[in-house]
C-alpha cells in the first residue's frame, strides 16, 4: 500500500517539476504516434475510400481481412518490421532498426487497418443515394470520393483518433523495433516496462499518469466527434 | 414529335443470379415526358439508374443523344443528363454549395458557377435559402434544392425516381409544377418513376407499366388506365371490377349479367374473356337506371366512406364495387337494400382471357 | 461546428509544435553512434545509463544501448543490428565467437550470483555450497514440503544459463530432472526484476545477480535475503565483444574498438568500480582489472590487452 502511495506522490512530483527525462519520453511518444497516425491516415483513408467505391471480386473478403487486422497483435507487427529492417533483412541497408522511423513504420502498419476499415464503414454508412447523386452529377471517381469522405468526416476522424490511441498505447512493436534506447527510442510504454522491471515504480507511475491523460484526451476527442456524427445523422 | 433521344435494346440487370430487370426495349422522344409506373420492387429504380448510366447493365445496349453508350462516351453523355432520387440527398454544407456541386464537378469557373446557382435559385423561388445549411431545410424544401442542383447543370434528359414519394401533398404539387415548367421552358425530356398512377396521369405524355422487371404495357394514359392489356395491369391501375366471362349470342356475359355487345376489337371467335369496369364509371340508384345504359338490380352487401366518396358493394349476380361522390346524393345504403346499378356499354373493357 | 474546427485547430498546432521539436533535436550537431546490445540484468542496474551520459560528454559518441534477454541480444548481434555485445553467459559467448560472429573479447567486470530466499530460510540451506543448496531444495520440493518454491527465469538469459550450470554441477540433468519436475519449480519467462518480484511475493528461492537484487531490495523492500553467496559456480562474468566485420562490414569498428579499450582502461575500470557505492553503499561490480590474472580459471578472459580494430 505504502509502495503505491509513495510511488504516486513521487510520480506527481516528477510531473509537476517537469522532469526533463519524462518530458523527453512523452514528447517522443507523441511525435512517433502522431507521425504514424498521420502517415497511416494519408494512406489508409484513400485506400478505404477506393475499397468502398469500387465493386470488385473478393471485396467482402478484403473487408473481412481488414477488420480482422484491427486486432493485429503488436508483437507480430514488431516482429514483422524487425525482420524487414534488421541489417540482415530486405530493408537492412536503410539502417532503420532502433530508430524512431522504424517505430513509426511499425505503428503505421498497426493502425492502418483500423483507419481503412472505419473509412469503409463510415462511407458505407452514408445513404447510397449520396453516392448515386455524385455519380449522376457526373463526378469523376476522385471528386465523388472527396465529396463522400467529407460527408463521412466525423466517422473517419474518430477512427483516426482511435488509431492514435492504439498507437501511443502499444508497447510490443516499438519495443522490438525501437529497442527502448535511452534518449533515442524510449517511449512512454517501453519506459514503463523498463522502469517496472528496474523496480522504479515512481517513474513508471508518473509515465503511466501521462499515458492515461493522453488516453483520456483521445477518448474525449472520439466522444466529441461521435456527438457531431450523431447530430449529422439525426438532421 | 422529333427523333428518339434515348433508345434501349435488351437492357437487363441481375444481382447474383437474381434478375431485377429483365431484357426490355424502350424509345423516348425528345421533349417527351414518360412516366414509368409499377409496384415497388418492379425494377423501376434500377432501370432508371442504368439509363442514367450510373449503374452498369448486365446486358443490353443504350443509345443516347444518337451515340452508343460506351466506356468512352459515358461521361460525355452523363454530363448532359440529370437524376433526382426519392430520398432527398443534401450534403452537409450550404444550399448554394449543394446546388453548385455538379458545376464544380464540371470545372466551371467560380464566377460562372456563382451566377448560375444564383439564377436557378431565383428562378425556382429558393434564393432566401442560399446561405442556409442544407440540412436545416424541411423535406419539401430539401427536395426542391436537390432538384435545383440537377437543373443548374442544364440536363437534356432528366430522370426522376419517385421524386415526391416522401413529400406531403402541397410539396408534391409544387415540385410537379416545377417539373412541368422545366419540360415546357427547356424542352427537357423527362422520365419519371412513380407508383402514384394519378401522378403519372397528371404529368406524362406516355405511360410505361413495369412489372416483375419488364414493361408489360406502354401507351397513352387513356390506354393504360382504361384499356389495360391484362388483369394484372388492370388491378395495378385501380380497376376494381374485373370479372371472367364469356361470349354468348354476341353479348359479353358473366354470371347472367350481360355487360355489353362483343366489341369489334375482340378478334375472331374468342369464347372466354376478362371484363373490366372502373368503379367510378358505374351509376348507382335506389329507384332504377334510365337512359342508354345497361342496368341490373342487386342487393347492397356493404358500404363504406372513403374520403369524399362512398364505396358500395353490390351483389347483382357478379359482386360489383361502385364508387359515388357522397355529397351528391347524401344517400345511405344499408346492407340488404335493393338498388340498381348501370353503365354505358362503351366504358366496359373486354380482353380475351388467356389464362 | 465552429467549436469543432477550433478544437481541431488546437490539435493541429500541437502536432506542428511536436514536429518542430522533433526537427530541432535532429538538427543538433551529430555525435557518432555506437549500437550496443546487452542483457536486462546488466542494463537494469543503471550502470549503462551512467556510462552512456559519461561517454557522450567525454568522447561525443552516442551509445545506443538496447537491453534484451541474452538470447535475443545475441540474436540481434547475429543479424548485424548492433556493433557491440555486452553479456554475461560464458557458454553462449564461446559459441558466438566460435561461429565467427565475435572478435576482441575482453572481460570488464564480475560479481557473484546469489541465491536469495525468505529470511527464515525454510529449507535450511544457508551456509551450503550452491550445489548442495539446490539439491536440498529439489529434494524438499519434490517431497511436497510446504513453503519450498524455486523460481527460475526460464528465458535462456545469462542468469538462466548460470542456474543450469549449477544444476549440472550438482549432478542433475536439467531438462530431464529439473524443468517441469513439479509445482516447487516455477519458470517466469520474465526479466530479472519481474522474477525477483514474483519470488518475493511467493516467498521463494531464486538465483539472481547481486546488482539487480540490491537495486530491488533498496527500491521495493523486496522481502528476500541472501542465503548462499559463495561458490565458484556463482561467478558472474561480464564481457564485451565487437561484432566481426567479416560477418557484417557495417560494424562501427572505430567506435567499437575505442569503447572496448575505454572499458578496460583505468578510467573505465574506475567508473565501473565506483558505480553504486553512492546509492547502495557498495559497488555493484568488481572491475576485472583488480584480479592478478584474469586469464586463469574460473575467469578465463583477457582484460588487459588493448584491442585493435580488425580488418574487414
Amino acid at each position: 500500500m505504502g509502495e503505491i502511495s509513495d510511488g504516486f506522490i513521487e510520480a506527481v512530483t516528477l510531473i509537476v517539476t517537469l522532469n526533463p527525462e519524462i518530458l523527453e519520453i512523452a514528447g517522443r511518444s507523441l511525435y512517433v504516434s502522431v507521425a504514424a497516425t498521420l502517415v497511416a491516415a494519408l494512406v489508409a483513408i484513400p485506400l478505404g475510400a477506393l475499397i468502398y467505391y469500387y465493386d470488385f471480386r473478393g471485396k467482402r473478403a478484403v473487408i473481412n481481412i481488414v477488420q480482422t487486422l484491427y486486432a493485429l497483435p503488436t508483437v507480430i507487427v514488431g516482429l514483422l518490421v524487425y525482420l524487414l529492417v534488421s541489417y540482415s533483412g530486405p530493408l537492412g541497408s536503410l539502417n532503420l532498426l532502433y530508430t524512431t522511423n522504424a517505430m513509426i513504420i511499425a505503428q503505421v502498419i498497426l493502425v492502418s487497418p483500423l483507419i481503412i476499415g472505419f473509412t469503409v464503414a463510415g462511407l458505407t454508412g452514408l445513404d447510397k443515394e449520396m453516392k448515386y447523386t455524385t455519380l449522376a452529377l457526373n463526378a469523376r471517381a476522385y471528386r465523388a470520393l472527396l465529396t463522400l469522405v467529407r460527408e463521412a468526416k466525423f466517422a473517419i476522424l474518430s477512427a483516426v483518433v482511435l488509431a492514435f490511441g492504439r498507437a501511443i498505447a502499444e508497447v510490443g512493436a516499438v519495443m522490438m523495433v525501437g529497442g527502448n534506447i535511452r534518449h533515442f527510442t524510449r517511449t512512454l510504454t517501453t519506459a514503463i516496462t523498463l522502469n517496472t522491471s528496474m523496480g522504479d515504480f515512481a517513474m513508471s507511475i508518473a509515465l503511466g499518469i501521462i499515458l492515461l491523460t493522453i488516453a483520456l484526451i483521445v477518448n474525449l476527442g472520439v466522444n466529441v466527434l461521435q456527438h457531431y456524427n450523431g447530430r449529422v445523422k439525426d438532421e | 414529335m422529333s427523333e428518339d433521344i434515348l433508345t434501349v435494346r435488351g437492357l437487363a440487370k441481375s444481382y447474383s443470379k437474381k434478375e431485377v430487370v429483365r431484357p426490355l426495349d424502350l424509345s423516348v422522344k425528345k421533349g417527351e415526358i414518360l412516366a414509368i409506373i409499377g409496384p415497388s420492387g418492379a425494377g423501376k429504380s434500377t432501370l432508371m439508374r442504368m439509363m442514367d448510366t450510373i449503374e452498369p447493365p448486365s446486358q443490353g445496349e443504350m443509345c443516347i443523344f444518337g451515340e452508343p453508350v460506351t466506356k468512352h462516351s459515358v461521361h460525355r453523355i452523363r454530363g448532359r443528363m440529370g437524376m433526382l432520387f426519392q430520398k432527398t440527398v443534401l450534403f452537409d454544407r450550404t444550399v448554394a454549395e449543394n446546388v453548385e456541386l455538379g458545376l464544380s464537378y464540371r470545372h466551371l469557373p467560380k464566377i460562372e458557377r456563382g451566377e448560375r446557382v444564383a439564377a436557378i435559385l431565383e428562378h425556382m423561388g429558393l434564393s432566401r435559402f442560399a446561405e442556409r445549411g442544407a440540412r436545416t431545410l424541411s423535406g419539401g424544401e430539401g427536395q426542391r434544392i436537390s432538384f435545383a442542383r440537377v437543373l443548374v447543370t442544364r440536363p437534356e434528359i432528366l430522370f426522376l425516381d419517385e421524386p415526391t414519394a416522401n413529400l406531403d401533398p402541397v410539396s408534391t404539387r409544387i415540385l410537379e409544377e416545377m417539373i412541368i415548367r422545366e419540360n415546357r421552358e427547356n424542352k427537357t425530356t423527362i422520365i419519371i418513376n412513380t407508383h402514384d398512377q394519378a401522378q403519372g396521369q397528371r404529368l406524362a405524355d406516355r405511360i410505361a407499366v413495369m412489372m416483375d422487371g419488364t414493361f408489360v404495357q406502354i401507351g397513352s394514359a387513356d390506354e393504360v388506365f382504361y384499356h389495360p392489356i391484362s388483369g394484372k395491369v388492370a388491378k395495378f391501375v385501380g380497376i376494381q371490377n374485373i370479372f371472367t366471362g364469356h361470349v354468348r349470342d354476341g353479348e359479353v356475359v358473366s354470371s347472367q349479367v350481360s355487360f355489353c355487345q362483343v366489341p369489334v376489337s375482340l378478334a375472331g371467335n374468342v369464347q372466354n374473356v376478362q371484363i373490366m369496369l372502373r368503379a367510378e364509371d358505374i351509376a348507382l340508384s335506389k329507384t332504377g337506371i334510365t337512359g342508354d345504359r345497361r342496368s341490373v338490380s342487386g342487393v347492397v352487401i356493404s358500404s363504406a366512406r372513403s374520403g369524399a366518396f362512398l364505396e358500395v358493394s353490390v351483389n347483382a349476380g357478379c359482386l360489383f364495387t361502385v364508387i359515388v361522390p357522397f355529397r351528391q346524393t347524401g344517400d345511405v345504403y344499408a346492407p340488404g337494400e335493393r338498388v340498381w346499378i348501370g353503365w354505358r356499354s362503351d366504358v366496359v373493357h373486354v380482353i380475351p382471357d388467356t389464362s | 461546428m465552429k467549436k469543432l474546427v477550433s478544437v481541431m485547430g488546437v490539435f493541429l498546432i500541437l502536432f506542428a509544435v511536436i514536429f518542430a521539436a522533433g526537427c530541432v533535436t535532429a538538427d543538433q550537431q551529430e555525435p557518432t553512434q555506437l549500437k550496443i546490445a546487452t542483457t536486462t540484468s546488466l542494463y537494469d542496474t543503471g550502470l549503462l545509463d551512467a556510462v552512456q551520459d559519461y561517454y557522450l560528454k567525454k568522447f561525443n559518441v552516442d551509445l545506443l544501448i538496447t537491453s534484451q534477454g541474452t538470447g535475443k541480444a545475441i540474436a540481434s548481434a547475429k543479424n548485424g543490428d548492433v556493433d557491440v555485445l555486452l553479456v554475461h553467459s560464458p557458454a553462449q559467448e564461446a559459441a558466438f565467437i566460435d561461429e565467427g560472429y565475435g572478435v576482441n573479447h575482453r572481460g570488464i567486470a564480475y560479481n557473484y550470483f546469489v541465491i536469495v530466499g525468505p529470511a527464515a530460510d525454510p529449507a535450511g540451506i544457508a551456509g551450503m555450497t550452491p550445489e548442495e543448496g539446490v539439491a536440498k531444495l529439489k529434494e524438499l520440493g519434490e517431497a511436497g514440503t510446504s513453503g519450498i518454491v524455486f523460481i527460475s527465469r526460464g528465458d535462456n538469459s545469462g542468469t538462466h544459463s548460470a542456474e543450469k550450470a549449477i544444476w549440472k554441477s550438482a549432478g542433475f540433468n536439467y531438462t530431464a530432472q529439473i524443468t517441469g519436475s513439479g509445482p516447487w519449480y516455477k519458470e517466469t519467462g520474465a526479466g530479472m526484476g519481474d522474477s525477483l518480484t514474483t519470488a518475493g511475493q511467493l516467498g521463494a528461492y531464486i538465483l539472481t545477480d547481486e546488482a539487480t537484487y540490491l537495486a530491488y531490495k533498496k527500491n521495493n523492500n523486496l522481502p528476500l535475503e541472501i542465503i548462499i553467496d559463495e561458490g565458484t559456480t556463482l561467478l558472474n562474468r561480464y564481457t564485451v565483444m565487437t561484432i566481426s566485420p567479416e560477418k557484417f562490414p557495417n560494424t562501427n569498428l572505430v567506435d567499437a574498438t575505442a569503447f572496448t579499450n575505454w572499458l578496460i582502461s583505468a578510467d573505465g575500470q574506475n567508473f565501473i568500480g565506483a558505480f553504486g557505492v553512492e546509492t547502495y553503499g557498495k559497488a555493484l561490480f568488481t572491475p576485472m582489472s583488480t584480479l592478478k590474472d584474469s586469464t586463469l580459471p574460473p575467469f578465463n578472459i583477457d582484460c588487459k590487452t588493448p584491442v585493435v580494430a580488425p580488418s574487414a
